[in-house]
């Protein structure tokens, strides 16, 4: 599948290339609310970050309800989810941090896991609104840049002599 | 804007517009020699650039197809991007960081100081440091490298503070924030960087130097300069005699020109450069342009690299100002007893938050990964910039089927690590942590760095034409006229990152094409 090949090279300096991709228009919803909360739960657990609201995971399952306009994609989604249910005990979903992880832990190289991996990859650490929770301050040019603003403000080391 | 005519053949054409390309042009220009410059990529300006990494990185990187083979990081983790390049007016320098060494003398003589390395094809250069030095003062003053020339060093930022007394706390004393093309001050109309932080991104402020908005303009203004941008070249053409006679590009309409030339020199970075000979095969060259040696294309070096974070109890905020802030050169010494051929430099180096968590760990997720992530502002890191040795096997190829958009086969890059490459990594994992410990951190973050940023040695230079592309001046043994003007030139590596080496031999190459054509030897 050339989508998977692609995503399966999981490197910024590949992968770069497809983020911030233009998605068509969707037409209608292509997943159930349920499967929507699965994909949510997923890439919280990929990426879980206590002090981040829903709302920037709830971007990425937009992004990825969007990618899969392609029926590829969508078939390769849908396909993950149920098998995510398949291993252990009732529902992933409804199953306690420890055992979903293991579960997923069980299927991380697979192409569905790479796949929602990378999407929630750019998708979250590429949107700028996570960013100050990170103490990343992101664009500096039209602030002026740092320098005066803290380029040099570190104080708990000597000041190296140059 | 000056436009010379396609079939006027006392142009000189260059490929490229980058470090080697650009240099050569605007030194050609300026001693009244016309020149054609084709580059591939588009021609930005600096407001055209990006503060964000991904839309920079999609903005500014050549993408087209490419395959890594062998056992390098890139091969499983870059299998299709191998090498960091950029598609547009200025090449590489428009992302690249500034960092201006010079290669160390014995390290010219690389075969000679580290003797025999079973598995490296190790060679001398056939130019030496003492040659080369006026050259570099050149480049030095042409780039504004700070520390020399007068030119001030950049006061010390956050990260820099951290690489320093870490350094010097294990005992280091060759530790510097000098050596930078980048301006302290507003000089040769360039304004002063202001610590934005986005210099892998092009630098808005033109703080830094890059051809795009340096020997580009300069050379135009000479009135000597026909640049055409969008426009790949896909073969040079000869004449009977095997000279080189023209070359057949594509612009960025898809319409096919001819360009004829009086001489023609290739600084495509050394992917393209060997690729581009390798395609201009013929009934007179059956295994490319000025290939008799076999070696267009071998030999191919990058650097060993790798990055490791430390984590601090308080803030950093490594991403404030320049990206690659200063230098420790202790380990950058010829000393066999470390157990490895060759040197290293470590650097201080910051990372976006974006960029951070997609290179951090290739596969990484949950929340060992994500607890890292969250240090953000309290991480700082040091980058190894190590001398690898070239290897025969190591290099680019054409792929038997593939075609990219142009119709060209795709090229293959194929690295087989060499133990020396291991041993310099192994021994600056565990520098990194002591100086990274000693400056307080609490734990370290190892990452692989998967595509080669410095890419050298692919038409190697050698006095001897049977074991090497170019001689000493980048002109090419097999094709008179033919000359290689970017880092595909490389013998051997080196510690130092490469392009103040690249821009003082183009430098040195243009003086020695002006002196062949007013002898009439060119
Ligand atoms: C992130 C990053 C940071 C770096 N930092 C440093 C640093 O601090 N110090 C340092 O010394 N080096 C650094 N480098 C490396 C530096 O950028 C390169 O060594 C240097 O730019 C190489 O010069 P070049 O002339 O060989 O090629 P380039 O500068 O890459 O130029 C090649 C040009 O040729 C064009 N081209 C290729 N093929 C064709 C064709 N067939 N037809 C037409 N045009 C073609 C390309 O589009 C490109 O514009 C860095 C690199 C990266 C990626
Ligand atoms: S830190 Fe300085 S050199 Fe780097 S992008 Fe900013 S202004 Fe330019």
């Amino acid at each position: 599948m050339r989508r998977r090949s692609f995503l399966a090279s999981s490197s910024v300096l590949t992968i770069a290339a497809l983020a911030l991709p233009i998605y068509p228009a969707r037409a209608n919803e292509p997943f159930t609310e349920g499967q929507t909360a699965v994909l949510l739960r997923l890439v919280k657990d990929i990426f879980p970050h206590d002090a981040l609201s829903d709302e920037p995971y709830l971007a990425v399952v937009e992004q990825l309800a969007s990618a899969a306009a392609d029926p590829d994609f969508l078939q390769l989604l849908r396909e993950g989810m149920s098998s995510l249910d398949g291993a252990g005990e009732g529902d992933w979903i409804d199953r306690i941090e420890a055992d979903r992880i293991a579960a997923l832990k069980e299927m991380e190289t697979t192409p569905f896991f790479i796949t929602v991996r990378v999407s929630a990859l750019f998708g979250l650490y590429g949107n700028p609104a996570i960013w100050s929770t990170f103490g990343y301050e992101g664009a500096s040019y039209e602030q002026g840049g740092y320098l005066f603003r803290g380029f040099d403000d570190l104080d708990w080391l000597p000041e190296p002599l140059s | 804007m000056t436009e010379f005519d396609k079939t006027d053949d006392s142009v000189v054409v260059v490929i490229g517009s980058g470090a080697g390309g650009a240099t050569v042009a605007h030194e050609l220009c300026e001693k009244g020699v016309k020149v054609v410059v084709l580059e591939a990529g588009p021609r930005f300006t600096i407001d055209d650039f990006h503060n964000n990494e991904l839309s920079a990185y999609q903005q500014l990187t050549w993408t087209d197809k490419r395959y890594a083979t062998g056992d390098w990081p890139a091969a499983t983790l870059a299998p299709e991007g191998p090498n960091w390049i950029v598609k547009a007016v200025g090449g590489s320098t428009v992302h690249w960081n500034g960092l201006s060494f010079r290669a160390q003398s014995h390290e010219f003589k690389a075969l000679t100081t580290y003797g025999e390395v079973s598995g490296a094809s190790l060679a001398d250069w056939p130019v030496t440091y003492d040659e080369l030095d006026p050259y570099y003062s050149r480049a030095e003053d042409k780039m504004g490298v700070t520390g020399t020339h007068g030119i001030k060093r950049h006061p010390a930022n956050n990260n820099y503070k951290v690489l320093y007394t870490g350094a010097q706390r294990i005992g280091y004393t060759q530790i510097s924030n000098a050596r930078q093309a980048i301006n302290s001050e507003f000089r040769d109309g360039r304004s002063a960087c202001i610590q934005m932080g986005f210099c892998n991104q092009g630098c808005k402020m033109g703080a830094k130097w890059s051809t795009l908005y340096s020997e580009i303009p300069k050379a135009e203004e000479t009135g000597n300069l026909d640049l055409r941008s969008g426009c790949m070249v896909l073969r040079i053409e000869h004449d009977k005699t095997g000279k080189a006679s023209g070359v057949v590009y594509v612009d960025a309409n898809g319409v096919e020109h001819r360009q004829s030339a009086r001489i023609v020199c290739v600084a495509g970075n050394s992917i393209e450069t060997p690729r581009l000979l390798l395609n201009s095969h013929s009934s007179l060259f059956p295994d490319g342009l000025a290939n008799s040696s076999g070696e267009v294309g071998r030999n191919y070096t990058r650097h060993v690299g790798a990055i490791v974070f430390g984590e601090f109890d308080k803030p950093v905020n490594m991403h404030r100002g320049i990206t690659v802030p200063g230098t420790v050169f202790d380990e950058a010494r010829f000393d066999p007893s470390r157990g490895f051929a060759g040197g290293y430099l470590i650097e201080a180096v910051s990372l976006g938050l974006t960029n951070l968590a997609v290179v951090g760990d290739a596969s990484g997720w949950g929340r060992d990964y994500t607890s890292f992530l969250e240090k953000y502002d309290h991480l700082a890191g040091v980058l190894l910039n190590g001398e690898d040795m070239p290897r025969s096997q190591n290099g680019v190829s054409l792929h038997d089927t593939e075609r990219d958009q142009y119709g060209l086969p795709v090229p293959v890059i194929h690295v087989e690590e060499h133990e020396n490459d291991n041993a310099i990594s192994g021994h600056f994992k565990g520098q990194a942590e002591a100086l990274l410990d000693a400056a307080g951190s609490n734990k370290n973050h190892h990452v692989v760095t998967a595509a080669a940023t410095h890419n050298m040695g692919t038409c190697r230079m050698s006095a001897d034409a049977n074991k090497g592309v170019v001689n000493g001046f980048g002109q090419t043994h097999d094709v008179k006229n033919l000359f290689v003007s970017d880092g595909s030139q490389f013998t051997t590596a080196t510690a130092e990152n490469p392009t103040l080496t690249i821009v003082a031999l183009a430098i040195r190459q243009a003086d020695h094409i002006v002196a062949r054509m007013s002898a009439k030897d060119l």
